[in-house]
């Protein structure tokens, strides 16, 4: 029944290893294939290559050797310019660490994406109130990114990283510096627009609450993957 | 993403950093500042003299006695080795009147001498010029009345400032005294505002008038030709030099008469506040040079401190040309604000250097060139840093604390 979905992000035995004296080798011959619309959490303990594996897929880092497929292309065959174009267009990143652009307000945050895209002004702005209403930060729309709380950071941050209408959402330990409450809130929030939008979500996370919340975990110890879990079973949307 | 776009994220991130910022741009305002009111002094002074060469007129060239290498460049008093004169005479002038090349001959004579009108005395240099030559050969207007005819005797032309400052008085036909003798005035002379050669202070009277007065029928004062217009006052000047030479039994070496021509002192002149000019451009040019260098140090600051930030534009899929644009656009807007400000302050400087007594002169050329340069210098002082920028890895950049 998942073979019959179309698959979205392949590994093929990629490897990477980090130069250095002595180097070190993060991932180990990773085969994986996620599909059109999965939920997924990847969890591991801390330098387990987790985010490593995470960074290669969003086509932020290129692997030591095998092949990933992002979409269908072929990603070991892009240049700087044609990967920041996959990133562009069919990613969309949260990260842990909320990486807003300190220099712009909550609006300009989320419309950056679009601006990067060359989206026209007019276009860009109904999309970015829209999801601004949606992660109910609509009243802090003109207020720098370094005066809100994090529980609100981390909501701009999803809402930035939707607003292209990515085909894959990356989220790196989106709750790691949130409190319940707010981590209730961002995981809401991400689970909601994401399966409205049927986009792949890909978790990277410690926190086994989240990982409840998915339909697919899977397991990296050491560089590779321990398990991969299909669980019926999910609590998605009864997080509260 | 479109370079307006990027434009406005530069914008954004110099008024992040605002304080940083202000202080890169003051290193090119005081750059830009210097550059331009210090320029403009040479421009000023260059302007200043040229307008008082003027009253020479381009194609006037003067014959005194007295040797020198005026002509060939020298000004200012005659050096150690000038020998005794022997006076140019009327003789010379009327050999010299035939020479090709000579528009008009002006054989004068002057002296100091007492002008009395109601009672109030002064002491001008009175000229007796040849009136057929004189309004060209003196490079002078008449702006009042007639200029001195032929067939005048007692008559004088006076410039502007007889009549305007020495006897505050409009002389215009009246009768003055020129020690002692009557004189009629026929004309004023327009405001020449030069102060080498210029006739503002100068009152003018038939040639022949002034043998009787000065009781000197022999030795010219000066000799001065007007230059045709099918020659120039160069070939004319060497052609007079050499007849004179002839005339005077002398040789190069041992010539006892000065020929100058107006553009000989021009050039001179010139060729000397060209050096002040160099001089006060390259010192100006250091201290661009060092905002330069400080909109650098700035920049690498800024990378530094937005390495995150480029990671976060790079995840977002900016590519590594739109994040080097956007440094660039970052320090380029640096020097260009740094050089409208500059431009601004200049005009104050000047004004103030003005008030020292130093002229001074902004053309539009040098405050395009203000401009340009500290725009080239933020752009030039941005593109190693913008390129560091660009070339940051996404992942190392996110990483980045």
């Amino acid at each position: 029944m998942r073979s019959a979905q179309k698959t979205v992000l392949k590994m093929e035995k990629v490897n990477k290893i980090y130069e250095g004296d002595p180097p070190f080798q993060a991932l180990f011959d990773i085969n994986l294939e996620i599909h059109e619309g999965e939920i997924i959490s990847i969890i591991g303990p801390s330098g387990s290559g987790k985010s490593t594996l995470l960074h290669l897929l969003g086509c932020l880092d290129k692997p030591t050797s095998g092949e990933i497929y992002v979409g269908g292309s072929q990603v070991s065959k892009m240049n700087d310019d044609q990967l920041a174009f996959t990133r562009r267009e069919t990613i969309g990143f949260v990260f842990q660490a909320f990486n807003l652009a300190p220099t712009l307000n909550v609006f300009k945050n989320v419309e950056l994406p679009l601006v990067i895209k060359g989206v026209p002004p007019a276009e860009r702005k109904p999309v970015v109130d829209r999801l601004l209403e949606v992660v109910g930060l609509t009243d802090k729309r003109a207020s720098m990114t370094t005066k809100i709380s994090g529980g609100q950071k981390q909501r701009v941050a999803v809402a930035r990283s939707l607003v292209n209408n990515p085909k894959i959402l990356l989220a790196d330990e989106p709750t790691g510096n949130l409190d319940s409450k707010s981590s209730d809130d961002v995981i809401n929030f991400i689970l909601k627009l994401c399966q409205e939008r049927g986009i792949t979500v890909i978790f990277v996370t410690h926190d086994p609450r989240i990982a409840a919340h998915t339909e697919r975990q899977i397991r990296i110890m050491d560089g590779k993957i321990e398990s991969d879990i299909y669980s019926r079973n999910t609590k998605r949307r009864d997080l509260r | 993403m479109k370079d307006l776009e990027i434009l406005e994220l530069a914008v954004n991130s110099i008024r992040y950093r605002s304080l940083r910022s202000w202080l890169a741009i003051l290193g090119v305002v005081i750059g830009v500042a210097s550059i331009i009111s210090l320029i403009s002094i040479s421009t000023g002074l260059q302007t200043q003299i040229s307008n008082q060469l003027g009253g020479l007129g381009a194609n006037v060239i003067t014959i005194t006695s007295g040797g020198g290498q005026a002509q060939r460049g020298g000004f200012g008093p005659p050096d150690a080795n000038t020998r005794v004169s022997k006076p140019l005479t009327f003789k010379d002038a009327d050999a010299l009147r035939h020479i090709s090349g000579v528009d008009k001959l002006d054989a004068r004579l002057s002296g100091r001498a007492t002008v009395t009108y109601h009672n109030k005395n002064s002491s001008l240099t009175v000229t007796g010029t040849e009136p057929n030559a004189f309004l060209q050969s003196a490079n002078v207007q008449i702006a009042e009345g007639r200029s001195l005819r032929a067939s005048d005797t007692n008559v004088a032309v006076v410039g502007y400032s007889v009549i305007n400052r020495t006897f505050k008085a409009d002389l215009l036909n009246k009768p003055i005294l020129i020690d002692g003798m009557p004189f009629r005035v026929v004309g004023v002379l327009n405001a020449s505002g030069a102060t080498f050669g210029g006739s503002d202070n100068a009152v003018f009277i038939p040639q022949k008038t002034a043998m009787n007065l000065f009781n000197q029928t022999v030795n010219a004062s000066s000799i001065v030709i007007v230059s045709a217009a099918t020659s120039t006052p160069n070939a004319t000047a060497t052609a007079l030099t050499n007849e004179l030479l002839t005339l005077h039994h002398v040789t190069n070496d041992t010539q006892d008469f000065t020929v100058t021509t107006a553009a000989s002192i021009q050039g001179t002149i010139s060729s000397a506040i060209s050096s002040l000019g160099l001089f006060l451009g390259i010192i100006a040019s250091i201290s661009l040079i060092v905002g330069g260098i400080g909109v650098a140090n700035a920049m690498f600051t800024s990378v530094l401190e937005q390495t995150k930030y480029i990671g976060i534009l790079k995840s977002l899929g900016a590519t590594n040309g739109e994040v080097l644009r956007l440094f660039i656009f970052e320090s380029g807007l640096v020097g260009l604000v740094g050089g409208l400000l500059g431009a601004l302050l200049s005009f104050g400087a000047s004004m103030l250097i003005s008030n020292f007594g130093l002229p001074t002169q902004i053309t539009p050329d040098l405050l395009f060139i203000g401009l340009g340069f500290s725009v080239i210098i933020g752009v030039v002082s941005g593109v190693l840093p913008a390129r560091n920028a660009a070339m940051v890895a996404p992942v190392e950049a996110l990483r980045y604390e």
